[in-house]
């Protein structure tokens, strides 16, 4: 088999993890070496699913001993299989690299006859690359469950991020769907590398040279929609993993169906699309906006509502709290406003210093009024034709796709300005 | 008694020569209508008064920014320079005025249309030039990088600490074919000169493979069920694409060259 059918058949199977960010770690290059990490991560392309082409994602073998119901690579499926040499990978992610293709490696593997041997394939492979082709560039590694200790420790040591996928949310789906893996199983190499971490920020703060164990962090995966767990099971659990576990993101990753089995989807379902960039949406709230899980859902409805993000549905439920004003309302306030982001709000901060904002203002700063308009007040004023009330607000806010119907454009019919003209006398 | 209005200057595009501008406002009790480069064209009949580059009088006024203002306004003032932004020389100087009048804290008053559009094009400057951090693709030929942009807006000197950093060991070359300039790294050292056009050779065997190589990965790592046209637009528009192998058809090497 050459490198050609190698790659195609190995980034397929790697292709449904959804995690390809290069973020977390700022390195400065070696002279005379190549490579360096940038902290905000650098997107290299954008495939035609619209997600960003970072790092080099690619499994080092699809051989797999497990027989996971949900996965692409079970042994049991009648795939092509295929392994790259550890020499090869590192070759080509050089190549890469090189040619401004890549921010980095994204290594994964299936289950090559036990785990520890597994393990010691990809360190081959990370080895080659930091200590002989002496490459600083980004590395994410996929710890494998089941495998020594020691051998997780040191994947890390010379690794940017690693990362254990938990896939399933919960004890009863994993154990239906992926009988050899269990929760304590994927949950051990989670709590060595978050302690692991630790460690290490501990050790830098006394001596500077101290070994860094995964810089960047740690991360994970939840698939949705292959499993009856509602959102709220689902960001409960994220926000466990931030709080205990100290991860750095938790990727979603809309179930698609790629084998047929009794216990999944049936093969012609669709991706739940929507769903997913809902969770996205409620787990930025939990990093950025200083929201808790359990303020996201009221008491009887465990799902998140699919034609509001998260923030409306939260606010619609909290008119009490609103409308603030946007001159003197503290940062905090200001960032649970629907409609307002971190830029937003830090750029309504700064400016009010110099100038007390009008609506206009804020148009100017680039506030998007869209939503937040039925929030806010300027100067005491609300904007102009806003009624706030949830039972009009809500119907407004739900987002247009395209319009319902072609309107026919007719001199008689008044307009909304003519309406407003009459009332102002100005026609 | 007011500064006089009814002129224009004309300076020589570069950096300094705006601060000489400045120096010449100043010196003469002048408020020019426009400023432009020289060898840019305008309709109007107004008196010109070519402002004469002096590198030692440019110090003095970047020293007069840093000291009295603050070095964010200096870096605000270079930034804002590189940008594409039609009359951007006007507003700097307009906003350079000011901010002695009234402190550094003008580059905060994003409600004032002048700032706010200058903060605009300076954001849109280092958004560029942090996209082309990534989309920038180089070729190997002989073992020397090369590489063709197309940015609107001067990205060179943004990028430059970047690739100096990441590919120190090689010698590399970034050509900005928009505003024909090229930022050259060999052996240590790092340098951006005007090249009026540039002849990159043909790709060699390892390349095509190489790029067969990304192209094959590019394909077969995105999802069909999931395909999304739009969003990738979104984040990857169509004027980057030109010189990104994965979005572009190969080229084949011609008859004779197999033969």
């Amino acid at each position: 088999m050459d490198l050609m059918e190698k790659l195609e058949v190995l980034t397929d199977a790697a292709k449904y993890d959804a995690a390809c960010t290069s973020s977390g770690v700022t390195r400065r290059g070696v002279r005379g070496a190549l490579g360096n990490a940038v902290a905000s991560g650098i997107c290299h392309s954008f495939s035609a699913d619209g997600r960003c082409v970072s790092l080099l994602k690619v499994l080092l073998t699809n051989a797999c001993a497990y027989d996971c119901k949900y996965c692409v690579n079970r042994n049991s499926n009648d795939v092509k299989r295929a392994a790259f040499t550890p020499q090869e990978l590192a070759e080509l992610t050089m190549g890469f690299y090189r040619r401004n293709y890549i921010e980095g490696l994204f290594l994964s593997s299936a289950v090559a006859g036990s785990p520890d041997r597994t393990c010691e394939l990809m360190l081959e492979v990370l080895r080659l690359l930091r200590n002989t082709h002496h490459f600083f560039g980004y590395i994410h590694v996929k710890a494998i469950p089941g495998a020594d200790a020691r051998l997780t420790r040191q994947m890390g040591l010379l690794a940017d991020r690693i990362s254990v996928n938990i896939e399933l949310p919960s004890e009863q789906s994993l154990n239906c769907l992926a009988p050899e893996k269990s929760r304590a199983g994927i949950l051990f190499p989670m709590r060595q590398i978050s302690s692991g971490i630790l460690d290490t920020q501990n050790a830098l703060s006394r001596y500077r040279y101290a070994p860094k164990f995964a810089p960047a962090g740690q991360s994970t995966q939840l698939i949705i929609g292959a499993t009856p767990e509602s959102d709220r099971q689902i960001l409960t659990l994220s926000e466990a993993l931030y709080r205990n576990y100290h991860l750095k993101r938790v990727f979603f990753s809309a179930y698609v169906p790629v084998v047929a089995d009794k216990a999944l989807p049936p093969l012609d379902t669709r991706p739940p699309l929507l769903r997913e960039h809902r969770l996205y949406q409620a787990d930025w709230l939990l990093r950025f906006y200083g929201f808790e899980a359990s303020e996201l859902f009221s008491p009887g409805d465990p799902g998140l509502d699919m034609a509001l993000d998260p923030k409306c549905q939260w606010a619609l439920g909290h008119m009490g709290d609103f409308p603030i004003e946007v001159n003197t309302a503290a940062y905090e306030q200001l960032l649970r406003v629907p409609g307002i982001g971190v830029k937003s709000a830090w750029r309504i901060t700064v400016a009010r210093r110099e100038q007390c904002l009008t609506f206009d203002g804020l148009k100017r700063l680039g506030v998007v009024l869209k939503r937040a308009g039925y929030f806010l007040t300027a100067g005491g004023k609300a904007l102009p034709g806003v009624k706030m009330d949830p039972r009009f607000i809500r119907p407004a806010l739900i987002e247009k796709r395209a319009p319902q119907s072609y309107e026919q454009l007719s001199f008689l019919e008044p307009t909304r300005e003519d309406v407003q003209k009459c009332l102002t006398g100005q026609i | 008694m007011p500064d006089r209005t009814d002129l224009i200057y004309r300076y020589d595009g570069t950096l300094k020569g705006l601060l000489c501008c400045v120096y010449e406002c100043f010196s003469s009790k002048e408020n020019p209508m426009m400023i432009l480069p020289k060898d840019e064209m305008q309709l109007m009949l107004l008196p010109e008064k070519v402002i004469e580059t002096d590198p030692a009088i440019a110090l003095r006024v970047a020293n007069a920014i840093t000291g009295k203002l603050s070095e964010e306004f200096m870096r605000f003032v270079a930034s804002a320079h590189l940008c594409a932004l039609a009359g951007r020389e006007g507003l700097i100087v307009a906003l350079i005025r000011r901010g002695f009048r009234q402190g550094a804290r003008v580059l905060n008053d994003l409600g004032d249309p002048a700032v706010n559009k200058l903060t605009r094009a300076v954001n849109a400057l280092a958004n560029e030039a942090h996209l082309y951090l990534g989309f920038t693709r180089f070729q190997v030929t002989d073992g020397v990088l090369t590489s063709v942009i197309e940015p609107k807006n001067r990205v060179l000197p943004l990028m430059r600490a970047h690739f100096c950093d990441r590919f120190s060991g090689e010698t590399f070359l970034i050509y900005d074919k928009t505003h024909a300039q090229a930022l050259i790294y060999h052996l240590g050292v790092a340098r951006i000169e005007s090249i009026q056009s540039l002849q990159l050779p043909a790709e060699d065997e390892v390349e095509r493979h190489f790029r067969a190589l990304w192209r094959l990965f590019f394909k077969t790592v995105s999802i069909a069920s999931r395909e999304n046209p739009q969003q990738q637009q979104t984040h990857l528009p169509q004027r980057y694409r030109s010189q990104m192998p994965e979005l572009t058809p190969p080229t084949y090497p011609k008859l004779q060259e197999i033969s």
